[in-house]
């Protein structure tokens, strides 16, 4: 290394950019109020948040959501040379937000797995059998496994909430089968995203509260493990580890003997 | 979304500098680990056998294989599977679909990615 003037450079360069993720899962959708109006329902990671109404009528709520939620709240330094304008029309604004009824934080820890069999057949496979193997898995644990749509309490003031005895100290979560994240090659494939308040089994802050951690090469003997060590203790196995996402949007990597920021 | 190649492992220049970015970054404490997954206790379902001629890459190692994103939309659409690329579930008329279409490839908002990956070359270049 010549100077720590290059390197800084090489680190802002290879931040990744503004990259959105978009998949389908397993989870049935939240039931809105009024039945005939077809919606769908979204969580988006690592923001922990849950969208339970956007409605398929209008365009007007797919625009509320990247506008809202998804475009970055700051441009790369390559945009500076772009018209105000331009640069307003990239970057997210928080008014869109007030135009989707009903999110909230995500507090339950949230299992995905790959069985997008019609893209490929080794997650399709072993898909379905790795999250029937955490549904056993989990409540050996204590960790109770929600099923059915989130429910979402209306109240007049147009306010949502719980629907009451959701909110538990009991660590909870839901597992679902979702479309392809890539290298279907290293299937099982499975990210585990742990909710910003999550303790450890000893009652701790969770190290990985707010992060999400991806697994590959998962086997169903391997669940049980995963199960333990990171969804209840916390630590990153080695061998399975994918990579990593932090609640700011840092990445994690395996670096020398240790998982640190990218 | 299709992963992007030139941040992935794939990228060389991403190998060779990983381990000194991680260096500079170091005021953050690493992870807890463990080598590997424990042996299961409990009885648990055998590895169901793949279909023909597919097979798992053991060889490659996983480090570096999540491409990384800003944000990862999970759509809740009751479906335990779907059609190859999702956005032509329901003849297209989908949530996915929708997003793709703002946030993909010649989408209003896809310049935040287009201006950066030519930036990202440029400096590859020089």
């Amino acid at each position: 290394m010549n100077s720590g003037r290059n390197w800084s450079l090489i680190y802002v360069i290879l931040q990744p950019y503004h990259n959105v993720s978009i998949i389908n899962a397993s989870f049935p959708p939240s039931v809105p109020q009024r039945a005939e109006v077809q919606t769908s329902s979204a969580y988006l990671f690592p923001s922990f948040k849950y969208i339970p109404y956007l409605p398929r009528v209008s365009f007007d709520s797919v625009q509320a959501l990247v506008k809202g939620y998804l475009l970055p709240t700051k441009l790369n330094p390559a945009h500076d040379s772009l018209s105000p304008i331009h640069r307003d029309r990239l970057l997210r604004s928080k008014e869109y937000q007030s135009l989707l009824y009903g999110v909230r934080d995500v507090e339950d820890i949230v299992v995905l797995i790959c069985g997008h069999g019609g893209r490929d057949g080794r997650c399709g496979t072993l898909g379905p059998v790795i999250q029937e193997e955490f549904k056993k898995a989990l409540p050996r644990e204590g960790i109770e496994v929600l099923q059915g749509p989130v429910p979402i309490r209306h109240q007049n003031g147009g306010n949502t909430g719980y629907l009451a005895g959701v909110a538990s100290e009991k660590p909870t979560a839901r597992t679902g089968l979702i479309s392809h994240i890539g290298g279907h090659q290293f299937a099982g494939n499975i990210i585990i995203y742990i909710p910003k308040k999550a303790k450890t089994s000893a009652g701790e802050t969770h190290p990985l509260a707010g992060c999400g951690i991806w697994y590959g090469r998962v086997e169903p003997k391997h669940v049980e493990g995963i199960v333990n060590r990171t969804i209840l203790a916390g630590e990153i196995i080695e061998d399975l580890f994918r990579g990593g996402i932090m609640q700011d949007g840092e990445i994690l990597r395996t670096a020398g003997n240790a998982v640190r920021v990218l | 979304m299709s992963p992007r190649p030139l941040i992935t492992s794939s990228w060389p220049a991403t190998r060779i500098f990983s381990r000194h970015i991680s260096r500079v970054q170091s005021s953050q404490p690493p992870f807890p680990t463990t080598p590997s997954c424990p042996s299961p206790k409990c009885a648990c379902a055998e590895t169901p056998v793949l279909p023909g001629g597919l097979h798992i890459n053991y060889s490659q190692p996983l480090n570096g294989t999540m491409a990384p994103y800003a944000e990862q939309v999970v759509i809740c659409t009751s479906q335990m599977d779907w059609k190859s690329r999702i956005e032509d579930e329901n003849d297209g008329d989908n949530l996915a679909a929708d997003l793709k279409e703002l946030l993909g490839r010649g989408g209003m908002y896809r310049d935040v990615r287009l201006c950066s990956l030519s930036y990202v070359k440029s400096f590859y270049i020089l």
